[in-house]
C-alpha cells in the first residue's frame, strides 16, 4: 500500500520537475523560429510551471490524504515520519556502489515544490511584462552601448531550465544527485546572471557567481568522499521500506545511538558502517561549506550582491526566494548528519553572515543591493536557526522569507521598470503617489521582513512568526549554553537593523519628493499582468505563517523534523525550552525592530537628522561598509591575484624548463650530429682522401712512362724480366 | 560474416579508401572529401554494429567474439599472431574511434591544400587507430601503433601551422621514445614468458605469477613511461601543446580525441595485466602523476593567451583524471575492489567523455579560426551576439569540458575523484581542487570569447561572410548531443565495461595477493 501512495507521489512529483524542462528544450528549439516578438516561450515556460505547481498541489493533497487529513497535520498524535524514497533509474553501479537518480519525500520536499512552483509562476507572469522590451528586432542596451536583437525567449527558457534544475535538486533522494542539480541551478544562475552578455560586468558578476559557488562545492566534494568511502552510499534514507538498505540518516543515527535501534537492520543487512568521529565532522563541514556557497553565507557571501546584474525577475526567484535557499534546505535536509560540532559552526556562520550582511544594506544605495545583503542577512538566520536546533524556525523562515522577498523584489522590479531602468534610490523619492500599488506592496515585505505583529494574536506578519520562532529557539539555546550568549544577541540586534534599512529603502523609495527630474517625469505605475502577482505574493507575505507555530505552514514542516545525531549530548534546546523562551524573545523581537522602523522613520521620512551629517561624522565607518567590509579586495589579493600568478608560473616552466630541456635535448643532439660530420669530414673523409691523393700522385708519377707504344712496354717487359731473374739468382740463391 | 573477416574489414577498409583514392583526379576535391567522410561513417557504423549488433555480450566480460580472440599465424618461427578481438575495455574505445573519424571528417572540409595526400593519409591514420584498439597480440599491437605514428607525423609537418615542422617532430620524437621503451619491454617479457606475444596468454603468465617482481617491476616502468607520454601525464606532456596548437583542426580532433585514448587503454590493456605486481607498487606513483596533471595542466591553461593551447592543456588536466582513476588500487577489505572498480570505470568513462567535449572543443576552436584567422584569447568576444547558434553549441561543449552534471565530463571526474579518498584523503582533497580551477579558465575564456559586447580582433568582417554552415552545426550539434546522452545516461557506457573491468581488476588483485602470501 505504501508503495503506491510513493508512486503516486513520485509520479506528481516528476511530472512537477519535468515539464519546466520539457519548455526549455522546447523554447531552446523553437524560439528562434518563433521569431523575436513572439510570446510563445513565455506562455510554453508559465504554462509548464503552472503545471508543475498544479502536479505538487495534488501530490500534496495525497499526502494530506495519507496521514488522515489536515486534522491529524495539525494535531499528531505522536511524532512518525511520512517519508517515500525510491529510485528513478542508476547513473551507474561499481560491484556493491551505486550512484542513481532518486526521490526522497516527505513533508518539507511537499512544500518545497508547492513554494518554489507557486513562486515561480508568480515570476514568470510577472517577467512576461518586466521582460517586454526584450520583445523586438532590436534592443538597445544603454549600459553596453550597443543594439542588439531581442532576446526575450532565451530568458524564459533559461527559466525554465532553472525549474526543471530547483525542483531536481529538491526531490532528490540522494546527496550525490543533490550535487548534480546543485551544479545545474549553479550553471542556470550563472546564464541568468549573464543574461545581459553584452556588459562586462554581467558577465564578471557570472563568472564571480559560479566560481565562488565552485569553492564551496570543493569542500563539498570532500564530504561526499568522506560519506562515500566509509558508508558506500549516498542515499538519504531508505524511508523504513521494507527491503531497502539503510541510507545515510539510518547508519549515523545508529552509530549515534550505539546501533540499538537499528538492531533489526543489522539482522537483515549485517552490521552497518561507520565514520570515524572526526571524518564524520570533516564531512559535515565540507557539505556545510557547498551551503555557504549557495546560501551566500560568509565567508563566500560576495557573488550574491554582484549577482544582481541579472534581470531583476532572476533576482527574485534566484536569487532570494529559491536557489539561494537551497543550501539552507540542504543544511536542513542533511541535519542528522551534522555532529554538535558541526552545528555550532553552522550557527556562527550564520550569526557572522546575518550581521555583516546588515550593516552592509544600510549603506547600500542601489534598490537591489539593499535586497541582496538583505537577502544574505535572512539566510544567516536560517542558518543560524539550524545550527542552534531550531530545524523547524529555519525553515519556517526560509518559507516565509521566499515569499515576501520575492514580493520585495518583483517590487524593486516595478519600481525600476517604472522609472526606465534607474536603480540608484538617492535619484527616486515620492513614489508613492505615481506607483501606489507597487508601494502598498513594498510596505507588505517591509513589515513582513521586518517581523511585525502584535503578539498573542493572529494578527502578524509571516516574518513575525517565523523570526519569533529563531530568536525564541537562539535564547533557548543561549540559556542552556550562556558561553554562546552570543547567537542570541547579534540576530536580535540585527532585527532592529533589518527593520531600519527595509524601512530606510522604503521611505527612501516612496516618500518625501523626487529628486531626479528625469525619473519624476518618466515614472508610472506598471502594468496589470506585474502588479497582479505582486498582489497575490503580498497576500502571502502576509498570511501564509497563519497561525504561527500552530498553523498549517509550520505543521507541515514540524512533521518531517529529523532526530539531529547530536541530541543527546548537544545542548540543543528542547520543545519546552523553546516554549519557555517564547514570550521574551518574542517582545524583545518586536521591540527591536520597532526601533529600527522609528529611527527610519525619523532619518529618512520626518529628515529630523540629515543622514548625510552622519555619513560625514562616521566616514571611516561608512567608507568601510560601502567596501562591503573588503572582502573583494581581499579575495583578489589573496586567491585570484595568486592564482593567475601560480598559472603563469606553471606556464612558464613548461616553456622554459621542460621545452628548453627537450629542445637542448635536441639541439645537442643536432650538435653531436654536427661534430660528427665533421669527423667525417675531416678525419674519415681526409684519411680517405689523403690516401686517394697518395695514390694519385703516385699513378701521375708513373704516367709518364705509360706512353701507349708497344715496343717500349716489351722493352720494359724484358728489362723487367731481367731485373726479377738478376735478383733471384743474385740476391735470393746465395742465402 | 566471419567475425576475422569482419574484424579485418574494419581495420583495413579505410586502407582500402585511401588506395581508392590515389585514383582521383586531384581537382575532384569535393569528391574525395565526400568520398572519405563515407569511408569513415561506414566505419562508424561498422563499430556500432559490434556494439549493438548482437554480436557483443556485456555480461560475459572476457574476449569477444572468442575467447582467445580469432587468430591466424603470421609469422609463425617467431610466434607472432594476427590475432583480433574486443571486449568492454576495447569496445568503446572502438565506437570512439569511428564517432572521431567520422565528425574529424566531415570537418576536414576546412583543409586548403594537397587534398589528396590529406585524406589518403587520414585513412591510413583510422586504420592505425582501429588496429591499435583491436589487436590482441603484443607485436601487432605494436605495428598499428607505429602505423599511426606516421601518418600523424606528417599530417601535422604537412598541413600544420606555421611551426608544424618543429611540432611534428617534437611529436614524433616523444611517441617514438615511447614506442622503443615498450619495444624493450615487449622483448623482455616475449623471452621470459618462452616466445608469447598474445596478450591474453601474456596475462595469463604474469596471473600465474611466471615473471618475477622484478621483472615486472622494470616492465611495467618501460611501458608505463610509453604510455604516459601518450595519455600525456606531467612531465612528459610538452608535445601535446604544440602539436595541438600546429595541427589542421580535425586532425586536432583526432589528437585530443582518440591518440590520447591510446595511453589510458595501453596501461589497461598492457601495463597492468602483463605486470600486476609492477603496478601495484607503483600505483602511488600513478596517483600522484594523476594529480599532479590535474592540478599542473589546469594552472597551465590558467595562464594561456592562445585559444587552441588552452584547450590541449586543459587535455592533460582531463586526462589526468583517467590516471588517477586507474591507479588507485589498494587491497581493500571493506568493499573489496569496489573503489577501485570505481576509479577504472571512472577512468575509462573520463577517455569516452573527454574524447567527445575534447573533440568539441578543438571543432570549435577551429570553426572560428577559419574565419578569423587568429586564436589570441584577448582579441575576440561578442561572439555570442554574431554567431548565436555556433556560441550556444560551444557554451554546451565547452561546458561539458568544464565537467558540468548532465553532461559527459561530470560523471567520469566525480567517479575517480571520489573513489580517490580510499586510496588517499591528501591526493584526493588536491584533486577535488581542480573543481574550481578548471571553473575559473573555462568560465573565463568562454567570457573573452563568446560574451562581451563586440567582436575586438582583425577580419571581423569575415564572420558575417562565413556564416555557421550546415555542416559545421551538424558536428556541433552531435557532439553536444552525444555529450547530454552521455551524461543524463551514463550507464550505457558502464554497462558495456562493467563485466570486463570487474573480472579483469579481479584477476589482477588475485595475482597481487598470492604473492603477497
Amino acid at each position: 500500500m505504501s508503495n503506491t501512495i510513493a508512486q503516486d507521489l513520485a509520479t506528481y512529483l516528476a511530472i512537477a520537475w519535468l515539464t519546466p524542462l520539457l519548455s526549455f528544450v522546447i523554447a531552446i528549439f523553437n524560439g528562434f523560429k518563433w521569431g523575436r516578438t513572439s510570446r510563445n516561450a513565455a506562455f510554453a515556460a508559465t504554462a509548464a510551471i503552472a503545471t508543475g505547481f498544479v502536479s505538487s498541489a495534488i501530490a500534496m493533497n495525497r499526502w494530506i490524504c495519507e496521514i488522515g487529513g489536515w486534522d491529524k497535520l495539525l494535531h499528531p498524535d505522536h511524532h512518525e515520519h511520512h517519508a517515500y524514497a525510491g529510485v528513478f533509474y542508476d547513473l551507474a553501479t561499481f560491484g556493491s556502489l551505486k550512484l542513481s537518480i532518486s526521490y526522497y519525500i516527505d513533508s518539507l520536499t511537499l512544500t518545497m515544490f508547492c513554494m518554489v512552483t507557486f513562486i515561480a509562476t508568480c515570476i514568470h507572469i510577472f517577467a512576461m511584462g518586466y521582460m517586454s522590451e526584450e520583445l523586438a528586432e532590436t534592443y538597445d542596451d544603454h549600459q553596453a552601448h550597443v543594439t542588439r536583437p531581442g532576446r526575450f525567449y532565451r530568458f524564459f527558457a533559461f527559466l525554465s531550465l532553472f525549474c526543471f534544475s530547483m525542483l531536481g535538486l529538491v526531490i532528490a533522494g540522494n546527496i550525490f544527485q543533490v550535487f548534480v542539480f546543485w551544479e545545474l541551478v549553479g550553471v542556470c544562475s550563472y546564464l541568468l546572471i549573464g543574461f545581459y552578455t553584452e556588459r562586462r560586468s554581467a558577465n564578471v558578476a557570472a563568472n564571480k557567481a559560479f566560481i565562488v559557488n565552485r569553492v564551496g562545492d570543493f569542500g563539498f566534494i570532500i564530504g561526499l568522499m568522506i560519506l562515500w568511502t566509509y558508508t558506500g552510499t549516498f542515499t538519504f534514507s531508505n524511508a523504513h521500506m521494507e527491503g531497502a538498505a539503510p541510507g545515510l540518516f539510518e547508519i549515523i543515527a545508529a552509530q549515534a545511538t550505539g546501533a540499538s535501534e537499528a538492531a533489526h537492520h543489522v539482522a537483515a543487512h549485517g552490521a552497518l558502517p561507520t565514520v570515524p568521529q572526526t571524518l564524520l565532522i570533516i564531512a559535515g563541514l565540507g557539505i556545510f561549506a557547498g551551503c555557504v556557497g549557495k546560501s551566500a553565507q560568509f565567508p563566500l557571501h560576495t557573488w550574491l550582491p554582484d549577482a544582481m546584474e541579472g534581470p531583476t525577475p532572476v533576482s527574485a526567484l534566484v536569487h532570494s526566494a529559491t536557489m539561494v535557499a537551497a543550501g539552507v534546505y540542504l543544511s536542513a535536509r542533511f541535519y542528522p548528519v551534522f555532529t554538535t560540532e558541526v552545528l555550532t559552526v553552522i550557527a556562527y556562520v550564520g550569526c557572522i553572515t546575518l550581521f555583516v550582511a546588515a550593516t552592509i544594506a544600510i549603506v547600500a544605495t542601489d534598490i537591489k543591493k539593499v535586497l541582496a545583503y538583505s537577502t544574505i542577512s535572512q539566510l544567516g538566520y536560517m542558518m543560524l536557526a539550524i545550527g542552534v536546533g531550531g530545524w523547524g524556525a529555519g525553515l519556517f523562515h526560509l518559507i516565509t522569507h521566499a515569499f515576501f522577498k520575492s514580493l520585495l523584489f518583483l517590487g524593486s522590479g516595478a519600481v525600476i521598470y517604472g522609472c526606465h531602468h534607474e536603480q540608484e534610490m538617492p535619484k527616486m523619492g515620492g513614489l508613492l503617489k505615481k506607483m501606489p500599488v507597487t508601494g502598498f506592496a513594498m510596505a507588505v515585505g517591509c513589515c513582513a521582513i521586518a517581523g511585525f505583529g502584535i503578539p498573542h494574536t493572529n494578527l502578524a506578519f509571516s516574518g513575525f512568526f517565523s523570526k519569533d520562532a529563531i530568536l525564541a529557539t537562539a535564547l533557548a539555546y543561549s540559556k542552556i549554553n550562556p558561553s554562546h550568549s552570543l547567537l542570541f544577541l547579534a540576530p536580535l540586534v540585527t532585527a532592529g537593523i533589518t527593520s531600519f534599512y527595509m524601512w530606510r529603502l522604503w521611505f527612501y523609495t516612496f516618500t518625501g519628493k523626487t529628486r531626479d527630474r528625469h525619473v519624476e517625469e518618466h515614472c508610472h505605475e506598471v502594468p496589470k499582468i506585474m502588479f497582479i502577482p505582486l498582489l497575490v505574493l503580498s497576500m502571502l507575505a502576509f498570511g501564509c505563517a497563519w497561525g504561527g507555530e500552530e498553523g498549517v505552514l509550520y505543521s507541515l514542516l514540524h512533521a518531517s523534523q529529523p532526530e539531529s545525531c547530536a541530541i543527546s549530548d548537544a545542548g540543543l534546546p528542547t520543545h519546552h525550552h523553546i516554549h519557555e523562551s517564547h514570550e521574551t524573545a518574542g517582545v524583545l523581537a518586536l521591540t527591536s525592530a520597532l526601533l529600527g522602523f522609528a529611527l527610519a522613520y525619523l532619518l529618512y521620512c520626518k529628515s529630523v537628522i540629515s543622514p548625510a551629517a552622519i555619513k560625514e561624522q562616521l566616514k571611516p565607518l561608512h567608507s568601510f561598509l560601502v567596501a562591503k567590509w573588503r572582502f573583494d579586495e581581499l579575495y583578489d589579493a589573496v586567491f585570484v591575484w595568486p592564482s593567475k600568478r601560480v598559472g603563469g608560473f606553471i606556464a612558464g616552466i613548461d616553456r622554459n624548463v621542460f621545452d628548453n630541456a627537450i629542445d637542448g635535448l635536441a639541439a645537442s643532439a643536432v650538435k653531436v650530429a654536427k661534430s660528427n660530420r665533421r669527423f667525417d669530414e675531416v678525419v674519415v673523409d681526409g684519411a680517405v682522401r689523403a690516401s686517394g691523393e697518395i695514390v694519385s700522385a703516385l699513378a701521375r708519377t708513373f704516367r709518364v712512362i705509360q706512353t701507349g707504344r708497344a715496343r717500349q712496354y716489351v722493352l720494359f717487359v724484358a728489362v723487367g724480366l731481367v731485373l726479377v731473374v738478376a735478383g733471384f739468382f743474385g740476391v735470393i740463391l746465395p742465402h | 560474416m566471419d567475425p576475422l573477416c569482419y574484424l579485418s574489414l574494419l581495420i583495413f577498409l579505410p586502407t582500402l579508401g585511401a588506395i581508392i583514392l590515389f585514383g582521383f583526379p586531384s581537382k575532384a576535391v569535393d569528391a574525395m572529401r565526400v568520398f572519405t567522410a563515407a569511408i569513415t561513417g561506414v566505419v562508424f557504423l561498422m563499430t556500432l554494429q559490434l556494439w549493438l549488433g548482437g554480436s557483443f555480450n556485456p555480461v560475459l566480460g572476457t574476449i569477444q567474439p572468442v575467447q582467445e580472440g580469432v587468430s591466424v599465424p603470421w609469422i609463425a618461427s617467431w610466434n607472432i599472431h594476427y590475432r583480433l578481438g574486443y571486449d568492454g575495455l576495447s569496445l568503446p574505445l572502438v565506437v570512439l574511434t569511428g564517432f572521431v573519424s567520422f565528425l574529424s571528417a566531415i570537418a576536414s572540409w576546412s583543409i586548403q591544400k594537397l587534398h589528396k595526400g590529406y585524406f589518403i593519409l587520414f585513412l591510413l591514420l583510422v586504420t592505425g587507430m582501429l588496429g591499435v584498439f583491436l589487436a590482441l597480440d603484443f607485436f601487432l599491437f605494436y605495428v598499428f601503433w607505429e602505423v599511426m605514428l606516421l601518418p600523424m607525423y606528417f599530417l601535422i609537418g604537412v598541413w600544420g601551422g606555421p611551426r608544424r615542422e618543429y611540432a611534428a617532430i617534437k611529436f614524433f620524437l616523444y611517441t617514438l621514445v615511447g614506442s622503443v621503451l615498450m619495444l624493450v619491454a615487449m622483448l623482455m617479457l616475449y623471452f621470459a614468458s618462452g616466445r608469447e606475444f598474445s596478450l591474453i596468454g601474456l596475462a595469463q603468465q604474469a596471473a600465474a605469477g611466471k615473471f618475477s617482481s622484478f621483472e615486472q617491476t622494470v616492465a611495467f616502468i618501460l611501458l608505463f613511461i610509453g604510455f604516459a607520454i601518450k595519455v600525456p601525464c606531467v612531465p612528459v606532456h610538452t608535445w601535446l601543446p604544440d602539436a595541438h596548437v600546429e595541427a589542421p583542426t580535425p586532425i586536432s580532433m583526432i589528437l585530443a580525441g582518440v591518440l590520447l585514448k591510446m595511453g589510458g587503454y595501453g596501461i589497461l590493456r598492457i601495463a597492468f595485466p602483463l605486470c600486476p605486481l609492477g603496478a601495484y607498487y607503483s600505483s602511488y606513483a600513478l596517483v600522484a602523476i594523476g594529480v599532479v596533471s590535474i592540478i599542473y595542466g589546469a594552472f597551465a591553461a590558467l595562464a594561456q593567451t592562445d585559444f587552441k593551447r588552452l584547450v590541449a592543456y586543459s587535455s592533460v588536466s582531463h586526462m589526468g583524471y583517467v590516471t588517477l582513476g586507474i591507479g588507485v588500487w589498494k587491497l581493500s577489505e571493506a568493499h573489496g575492489i569496489d573503489f577501485w572498480l570505481q576509479g577504472v570505470s571512472g577512468a575509462m568513462f573520463q577517455m569516452i567523455a573527454h574524447g567527445v567535449s575534447s573533440t568539441g572543443m578543438f571543432f570549435m576552436v577551429g570553426v572560428i579560426y577559419d574565419r578569423v584567422h587568429h586564436r589570441d584569447l584577448n582579441q575576440f568576444g561578442g561572439l555570442m551576439g554574431r554567431m548565436p547558434l555556433y556560441s550556444g553549441l560551444a557554451a554546451g561543449i565547452f561546458f561539458a569540458g568544464l565537467g558540468l552534471p548532465g553532461l559527459c565530463g561530470f560523471i567520469g571526474e566525480v567517479a575517480v575523484v571520489i573513489s580517490t579518498w580510499n586510496y588517499d584523503p591528501l591526493l584526493a582533497i588536491i584533486a577535488a581542487s581542480g573543481v574550481v580551477l578548471t571553473a575559473g579558465y573555462i568560465l573565463w575564456t568562454m567570457q573573452r570569447v563568446y560574451l562581451g559586447a563586440s567582436y575586438k580582433g582583425p577580419h571581423s568582417e569575415e564572420i558575417d561572410h562565413m556564416p555557421f554552415t550546415a555542416r559545421e552545426a551538424f558536428v556541433g550539434f552531435t557532439l553536444l548531443i552525444a555529450a547530454i546522452y552521455l551524461g543524463v545516461y551514463p550507464s550505457v557506457v558502464f554497462d558495456v565495461m562493467d563485466a570486463t573491468l570487474k573480472g579483469s581488476l579481479e584477476t589482477l588483485e588475485k595475482a597481487v595477493a598470492t604473492v603477497g602470501k
